[in-house]
C-alpha cells in the first residue's frame, strides 16, 4: 500500500509542474499591464517603467517564472498588487468559509443525491425512477446563482429564516454558523446532489444485476438488507470518484454562491482580484486551487485502493 | 425514506416554481403606474456623492469592480471663498430625525458601493477609499455643508495686504491615533506628495507660483507670486488625491506606492481591513472635537457608534435583501430601481444624493472621428437625453436634464449656449454634418463597462444614437479596470461613459474634463479659448464675476464641446429606520448619527 | 444498437421526453426571426421592467427590451455555444484522445497536460482565461472548450486503451495495416458511442457554464443575447421584474434538462453494459 501510495505522489509531481507552467504562462500572455495598476492613476510612464523593473517585470519570462517558483517553493505566494497585504494573507481568513461551504455542500449533496439514486435503481424502469432522475437533473440545469437570489428570496426576505447574506465564522456559535451556511450551501448542493444521484443510480443498476445480489435475493434477503448492505457497499467506489469531481466542482460553484451571498471566501477573493487585475492573486489562486484538487484526487485513489483491493498497489 | 426526501425535495421544488410565478404578479402591479417605467438602476456606484473626496469624480466604483474613476472630470473647486455660499441643493428625503436623545455604542454596518482596493486616498481617487479617509484623516481645510472650505487643522490665519503670504496656524495638541503630535512639517510633506497630481493644487503652484514651508512646528506659510482667491480652494481635502496630513511614514512614500497603513487624526481610528470583505474603524477616545458644530465634513464631530463597519456585499439584490432583514444598517448608493422597495418598507429610510452625479459622452479628441468638431456637434445635435437617462436611471425623479457642464441646482446653473443644441434631437442636421465631414461608416468603438451601474446603459443608447448616424460601431464590453486602462491610450478607443461626482459643485476649474489636454477626452482647445476663460476665471475677483465667465466657459463648452454632456442623476441611499441623525447627503459620513436600542 | 435512435426512444421514455423537448427548443431557435416581433437589441427605455402582458408577452427588461423576443433569438447564441463545445471537444477529444491512446510515447506528456488543465477549478480557470482574453461569443466557446476537452481526451484515451488490446485491432496490425488506418478505420469508429454521450453532457454543461460566466460579468456580451446574459443582467432585478429571469431560466433549465435525459437515454443504450438490463 505504501509502496502505491509513494508511486501516486510521484506521478502528481509532474501534474503539478504543468498547473504551474499553464497558471503563469496565461498570466503573462494577458493584455493588461499590471504596472500600469500599480504604479496608480496619474502615474508618468517613467514612473510605470520604474515600477515595472522594481516588480521584475522587465525580466525575461523565464526567469521571472524561475523566480515564481522559487518563491512558492519557500512558501511565498506573492503579494496583492492593490492590498499589499499577503497573499497568504488574504487566503487564510478565507479558508474556513470556503472550505465550511463545500464540505456542507459535499453532505448535502451526498445526502440528497445517494439516497435518490438509490430509488431510482431499486425500481429501474418504473415511474419513480423517471420521476426521481428528472427531478435530480433538473436540479442540475438550474444556475446556481439563480437558485441563490430565489433562496434569498424566499427563506431570507420573505420567510425570515435564515439570513441573507454574509458568514458567521464557527467561533461565533455553531447554531448562527450552520444558519448562515444553510442556504449557500444547499444552492450550490442541489445540481451536484444531481451527479451523486446519477452516478449512484448508474452503479446500482449494474451491482444489482450482478450473480451475488440474486444469491442474496434467491437466499431471502430483505430487500433493503440486499440494497443497503450488499449494493450499496460495492457501489461505493465510483460514488467516491464522484465525490472527488464534485469537490472539483463545488470550488467553482463556490465562486458564483460566494458572489451571490456575500461570503468573504476565496472564490470572491478570485472573481475580486479577477476584476481587478490583481495577478499575483489570480496566480496564486489558481495555483493553490490546482494543487489542492491535485490532493484531493490523490487521496481518493488512495481511499479507492482501500475499497477495492483488486486495484494493483 | 428515500422516497420521503424526494417528495421533499420536489415539493419544495415546486413551491419555488409557484413563488417565483405568484411574486412576478405582485411585483408587477407596484411598478405600473409611472410610464417611463420604474425606476432605474443603477446608482451603485455613483461616487460622486460621495465624492465628496472629489475625487474627481468618478464614479466611484461600482460595484464589483473598481473602478477606478479617476480623475475626473469635474473637479471641485473653485472660488468658494469669495463665493458666497452654494444654494444648498441636496436634498434628502425623509429629513433625517434628530429627534430623540442620542445614544453612545453600538457597531452600524453599512455597505459602501464598491470594493475597497487601496485604503491611501493620495494613490487612487475610488470614492471607497475616501470614505475610509474621511473618517479616520483630516486635512487643513474640509468642506462644509454649503461645499466652502472651513477649517479643520487649522486654528487661524491670515493673508498678507499683497495678498502673497498666507500663514497657518495648526491647532493646539493635534494627534495622531497613536498618539505622536501632528507637526508642520507633516502638512508641508503631506502636500509635497500630491503636488503633482492634485488638480487645484497643481494649478495653484503652476500658476500663482505657490510655495508651502513649515514655520516652527505649528505654521504653515504658502507663498504666492500672483495673488489669487483660490488658495483655500486649492488645499482643501476634496481634491482628487486629498491632501489628507498624514505622518511621516506614510507621506514620504513615493507617489506610486500606496500606504498600507492608515493613520490620521480623524474622529474614528481604523482597526483592520479584510480586503474584498469590510474595513472596520472604532470611536477614537482623544479626539480632538473642534468647537462649532458640525457641517459636512466640517466643525466638531461627535460620534457615538463604538465602531462602523463597511462591509462589501458585491450583488446589488443581495444588499437590498440585507438591509431589509436587519444585516446592515444602510446603504451607501444603489440602483434607483430599487426605490419602491425601500419607501413600502416602514423600517427604511431613504434618502437622494442631490446634486448628485453628472455624465456626458467622452469622446476621444485625438482620433477621427470626433477630433472634428463637426462630427461632436452631430453627435450632440442626435443625443436624445432623455432616453439615455431613462435607460441608465428609470424614474425621472432621480435624473435630470442638465444645460451646464457642472451641476445642475447648483450656483452654476445656466442655459448658457445650450440653445439649439443640447437635447435638440435633429437627426437629419447630424446626418448633414457626418456628410460634410465625410465620415459615415467609420469605425467607432464605445467602451462599455459591464461592471458598473448606468454605464452601460448609456453607452448601448450612444451605440444606438452613432450606428443611426451612420458609423460602424463596435460596442465593447469590459470591465470597469479594462476601461481604466484602456481609455489612456487614445488609440484604442472613441467614445465611453462615466460620471462626475458632488465635486462638480466646487466649479470648473477642477472639471479636467474641459482643460485642454486635462483628461482622458485630451480635449484640444484647438482655438484657445477654454484656457484662455480658465485663466479668467482662476482670476476672477468675486462670485459675480466667477459666473458671467462661468457662462463664457459654459457657452464656449456647448460651443466646442469637450464632451457631449448628456445631465444628471440622483443616485438614493437608505438606512434602517433605527439609525438616527444620519444625514448622508452630500456625504454619507457616521459621525453625529447613533443607533436607537 | 443498429436499430438506433427510434427503438431507444420507445424503450426509454425520458428520453423521448428530453428529445421532444430539444427537438422543440431547436425549431424555436433556428425559426426565431420569424417568432419574434421586435429587435431584440431595440433599446425602448419608456418601456423598461414592463411586466408580461398582451404586447410583451415575457415582459420587458431594464432597457425595455421585449424578454419573449430576447429569449427565442438567445437560444440561438445558447444552443450555439452549446453545439459548438460539444463539437470542438468531440473533435479535439478525439484527435488528442487517440494519439494519447494509441502511441505510449506522446501519453504521458499528452496526458499530464490534460491532469494540469483538469486540476483547474473549472469556472475559476473559465473566469481567468476570459478576463485575458476579453468577452466574445468567440472566446466564451475557445474557453469552455479549453475547459472541457480534457475531459472528452480521457474518455477517448480509455475507450482506446482497451480497444487497442482487441483481436481484431492485433489481427489489423498484423496484417501490416498503416498505424493511422488501424487508429481511423477500427478504432475511431468504436469510440464514438462514448464521445456521444460525453459530448451531449459537456453540451448542457457548457449553457450552464455561459449563464455563470454571464453573471460574473464574464459570459457573452449583452448586446447578443443568449439566455446567460439575459438573466445575468435581469438578475439585479429578480425581486422588482423576475419575469426577466423567469423565462430565460425556464427555457435554460428545459434545454439543459432535456440535452441531460437524452445523454442519459444515449449511455443506457449504447453502453453494452447497460444494455443487459434492457
Amino acid at each position: 500500500m505504501s509502496v502505491y501510495i509513494v508511486r501516486r505522489l510521484l506521478a502528481s509531481i509532474p501534474v503539478i509542474l504543468m498547473v504551474g507552467i499553464i497558471t503563469f504562462s496565461i498570466l503573462h500572455i494577458s493584455p493588461g499591464d499590471p504596472a500600469v495598476l500599480m504604479a496608480g492613476e496619474e502615474a508618468t510612464p517613467e514612473d510605470v517603467e520604474k515600477m515595472r523593473q522594481a516588480l521584475g517585470f522587465d525580466k525575461p519570462f523565464y526567469v521571472q517564472f524561475g523566480v515564481w517558483v522559487g518563491n512558492l517553493l519557500r512558501g511565498d505566494l506573492g503579494t496583492s498588487i492593490f492590498s499589499k497585504h499577503s497573499i497568504a494573507s488574504l487566503m487564510a481568513p478565507r479558508l474556513q468559509p470556503t472550505l465550511s461551504l463545500g464540505l456542507i455542500a459535499i453532505v448535502l449533496s451526498v445526502l440528497m443525491g445517494i439516497p435518490m439514486g438509490v430509488l431510482a435503481a431499486s425500481y429501474a424502469g418504473s415511474l419513480t425512477d423517471r420521476g426521481v432522475m428528472i427531478f435530480a437533473v433538473l436540479g442540475f440545469s438550474v444556475p446556481v446563482f439563480w437558485l441563490g437570489f430565489i433562496f434569498i428570496w424566499l427563506f431570507a426576505v420573505e420567510a425570515r429564516i435564515f439570513p441573507a447574506v454574509g458568514f458567521v465564522p464557527i467561533s461565533e456559535g455553531i447554531l448562527p454558523y450552520l444558519r448562515s451556511l444553510t442556504l449557500p450551501a444547499f444552492a450550490n448542493a442541489i445540481p451536484f446532489s444531481a451527479l451523486v444521484a446519477r452516478m449512484t443510480r448508474s452503479t446500482m443498476v449494474e451491482v444489482l444485476q450482478e450473480d451475488y445480489i440474486r444469491t442474496a435475493r434467491a437466499k431471502g434477503l430483505a430487500e433493503l438488507l440486499v440494497v443497503g448492505r450488499h449494493a450499496l457497499r460495492n457501489a461505493s467506489i465510483p460514488i467516491v470518484t464522484v465525490i472527488g469531481l464534485v469537490f472539483a466542482a463545488l470550488v467553482s460553484g463556490a465562486v458564483v454562491t460566494e458572489t451571490v451571498f456575500a461570503i468573504p471566501g476565496l472564490g470572491r477573493l478570485l472573481v475580486d482580484a479577477v476584476v481587478r487585475r490583481d495577478y499575483p492573486i489570480v496566480q496564486a489562486m489558481l495555483m493553490v486551487t490546482a494543487v489542492a484538487y491535485v490532493f484531493v484526487n490523490l487521496i481518493i485513489d488512495i481511499v479507492y485502493a482501500y475499497l477495492d483491493p483488486r486495484i494493483r498497489y | 425514506m428515500k422516497t420521503a426526501t424526494a417528495y421533499v425535495l420536489i415539493a419544495a421544488m415546486a413551491m419555488l416554481l409557484v413563488a417565483a410565478c405568484g411574486a412576478s404578479e405582485d411585483a408587477m402591479s407596484p411598478a405600473q403606474p409611472a410610464a417611463p417605467a420604474a425606476p432605474a438602476p443603477a446608482p451603485t456606484a455613483m461616487a460622486g456623492a460621495g465624492g465628496g473626496a472629489m475625487m474627481p469624480a468618478q464614479p466611484a466604483e461600482a460595484a464589483p469592480a473598481a473602478p477606478a474613476p479617476t480623475a475626473m472630470p469635474a473637479m471641485p473647486n473653485v472660488v468658494a471663498p469669495i463665493a458666497q455660499p452654494t444654494p444648498r441643493v441636496y436634498s434628502a428625503v425623509p429629513t433625517p430625525m434628530t429627534t430623540g436623545e442620542a445614544r453612545m455604542g453600538g457597531t452600524l454596518k453599512i455597505v459602501p458601493q464598491g470594493s475597497l482596493k487601496s485604503v491611501d486616498p493620495q494613490w487612487t481617487t475610488l470614492i471607497v477609499t475616501a470614505h475610509v479617509a474621511r473618517h479616520t484623516m483630516e486635512g487643513l481645510f474640509q468642506l462644509d455643508e454649503s461645499f466652502s472650505p472651513s477649517p479643520m487643522l487649522v486654528d487661524n490665519w491670515s493673508v498678507s495686504d499683497d495678498g502673497l503670504t498666507w500663514m497657518f496656524d495648526l491647532r493646539d495638541g493635534l494627534k495622531y491615533h497613536d498618539g505622536r503630535a501632528v507637526t508642520a512639517s507633516d502638512v508641508v510633506g503631506s502636500f509635497d506628495r500630491v503636488k503633482t497630481k492634485a488638480g487645484m493644487y497643481k494649478r495653484l503652484m503652476g500658476e500663482f507660483g505657490a510655495d508651502m514651508t513649515a514655520d516652527g512646528d505649528s505654521s504653515i506659510v504658502i507663498t504666492l507670486t500672483e495673488p489669487t482667491a483660490l488658495v483655500l480652494d486649492s488645499i482643501h481635502t476634496n481634491q482628487s488625491f486629498a491632501p489628507y496630513v498624514l505622518p511621516s511614514e506614510i507621506h514620504t512614500l513615493p507617489q506610486t506606492e500606496s500606504s498600507q497603513t492608515v493613520m490620521g487624526t480623524g474622529p474614528f481610528k481604523f482597526v483592520r481591513w479584510a480586503p474584498g470583505d469590510r474595513w472596520v474603524a472604532e470611536r477614537w477616545v482623544d479626539y480632538a472635537k473642534r468647537d462649532e458644530p458640525t457641517s459636512a465634513l466640517a466643525g466638531g464631530h461627535t460620534v457615538y457608534l463604538d465602531s462602523i463597519e463597511w462591509i462589501e456585499i458585491p450583488d446589488m439584490a443581495s444588499r437590498i435583501a440585507a438591509l431589509a432583514v436587519g444585516q446592515v444598517h444602510a446603504l451607501d448608493e444603489f440602483k434607483a430601481d430599487f426605490v419602491p422597495q425601500i419607501k413600502n418598507n416602514p423600517d427604511l429610510n431613504l434618502f437622494i444624493n442631490k446634486p448628485g452625479n453628472g455624465t456626458a459622452v467622452w469622446v476621444n479628441h485625438l482620433k477621427p472621428p470626433f477630433d472634428d468638431q463637426r462630427v461632436r456637434r452631430a453627435l450632440q445635435l442626435a443625443y436624445p437625453m432623455e432616453r439615455a437617462l431613462t435607460a441608465a436611471v428609470g424614474d425621472p425623479e432621480f435624473w435630470s436634464l442638465c444645460t451646464n457642464y457642472q451641476a445642475c441646482f447648483t450656483r452654476w446653473d445656466t442655459d448658457a449656449g445650450s440653445e439649439g443644441r443640447y437635447n435638440v434631437q435633429d437627426i437629419e442636421a447630424a446626418k448633414a454634418l457626418i456628410a460634410e465631414a465625410g465620415v459615415e461608416g467609420m469605425e467607432v468603438r464605445v467602451m462599455q463597462p459591464l461592471d458598473m451601474p448606468v454605464l452601460p446603459d448609456l453607452a448601448a443608447v450612444t451605440a444606438e444614437v452613432l450606428t443611426e448616424l451612420g458609423f460602424d460601431v463596435d460596442l465593447q464590453p469590459m470591465d470597469w479596470a479594462t476601461l481604466g486602462t484602456r481609455r489612456a491610450d487614445p488609440e484604442l478607443w472613441e467614445a465611453f461613459h462615466t460620471w462626475s461626482g458632488t465635486g462638480r459643485v466646487l466649479g470648473p476649474l477642477t472639471n479636467t474634463s474641459l482643460q485642454k489636454d486635462g483628461w482622458f477626452n485630451r480635449y484640444q482647445d484647438t482655438s484657445g479659448k477654454m484656457t484662455e476663460l480658465m485663466n479668467r476665471f482662476a482670476r476672477a475677483k468675486d462670485a459675480e464675476e466667477q459666473f458671467s465667465i462661468w457662462e463664457e466657459i459654459n457657452a464656449f463648452a456647448f460651443e466646442d464641446m469637450p464632451m457631449i454632456r448628456i445631465g444628471d442623476f440622483y443616485p438614493p441611499l437608505a438606512s434602517r429606520k433605527e439609525v438616527k441623525g444620519w444625514n448622508p447627503i452630500p456625504f454619507p459620513v457616521l459621525w453625529d448619527t447613533w443607533l436607537e436600542e | 444498437m443498429i436499430q438506433g435512435p427510434v427503438y431507444a426512444l420507445r424503450r426509454n421514455p425520458n428520453m423521448m421526453l428530453g428529445a421532444v423537448i430539444l427537438a422543440l427548443v431547436m425549431v424555436i431557435a433556428v425559426f426565431s426571426p420569424l417568432l419574434t416581433r421586435t429587435d431584440p437589441s431595440k433599446l425602448s427605455p419608456f418601456e423598461r421592467l414592463e411586466s408580461p402582458r398582451a404586447s410583451h408577452w415575457f415582459g420587458t427588461d431594464h432597457l425595455g427590451r421585449d424578454v419573449f423576443d430576447r429569449t427565442l433569438v438567445g437560444s440561438r447564441i445558447s444552443l450555439l455555444v452549446g453545439f459548438s463545445v460539444g463539437i470542438i471537444t468531440s473533435v479535439a477529444g478525439l484527435a488528442i484522445g487517440l494519439v494519447a491512446g494509441y502511441y505510449r510515447r506522446v501519453d504521458d506528456v499528452i496526458m499530464r497536460f490534460m491532469d494540469g488543465l483538469m486540476a483547474f477549478p473549472s469556472l475559476l480557470l473559465a473566469l481567468a482565461l476570459i478576463s485575458l482574453l476579453g468577452a466574445s461569443v468567440v472566446n466564451v466557446i475557445l474557453v469552455i472548450c479549453v475547459v472541457d476537452t480534457p475531459r472528452m481526451v480521457r474518455v477517448v484515451r480509455g475507450a482506446v486503451l482497451t480497444l487497442r488490446e482487441q483481436q481484431f485491432v492485433e489481427a489489423a496490425n498484423a496484417i501490416g495495416t498503416p498505424a493511422w488506418r488501424v487508429l481511423l478505420r477500427h478504432i475511431a469508429p468504436n469510440t464514438f458511442a462514448p464521445v456521444m454521450v460525453q459530448a451531449t453532457f459537456i453540451f448542457a454543461l457548457a449553457i450552464i457554464v455561459e449563464a455563470n460566466l454571464s453573471f460574473l460579468g464574464a459570459g457573452v456580451p449583452p448586446s447578443i443575447p443568449s439566455w446567460g446574459n439575459i438573466m445575468g443582467e435581469g438578475r439585479t432585478y429578480l425581486q422588482i421584474a423576475v419575469w426577466v429571469t423567469f423565462f430565460p431560466g425556464l427555457f435554460l433549465s428545459f434545454s439543459v434538462l432535456s440535452i441531460n435525459l437524452v445523454g442519459d437515454g444515449l449511455r443506457d443504450t449504447l453502453d453494452p453494459r447497460f444494455s443487459r438490463r434492457a
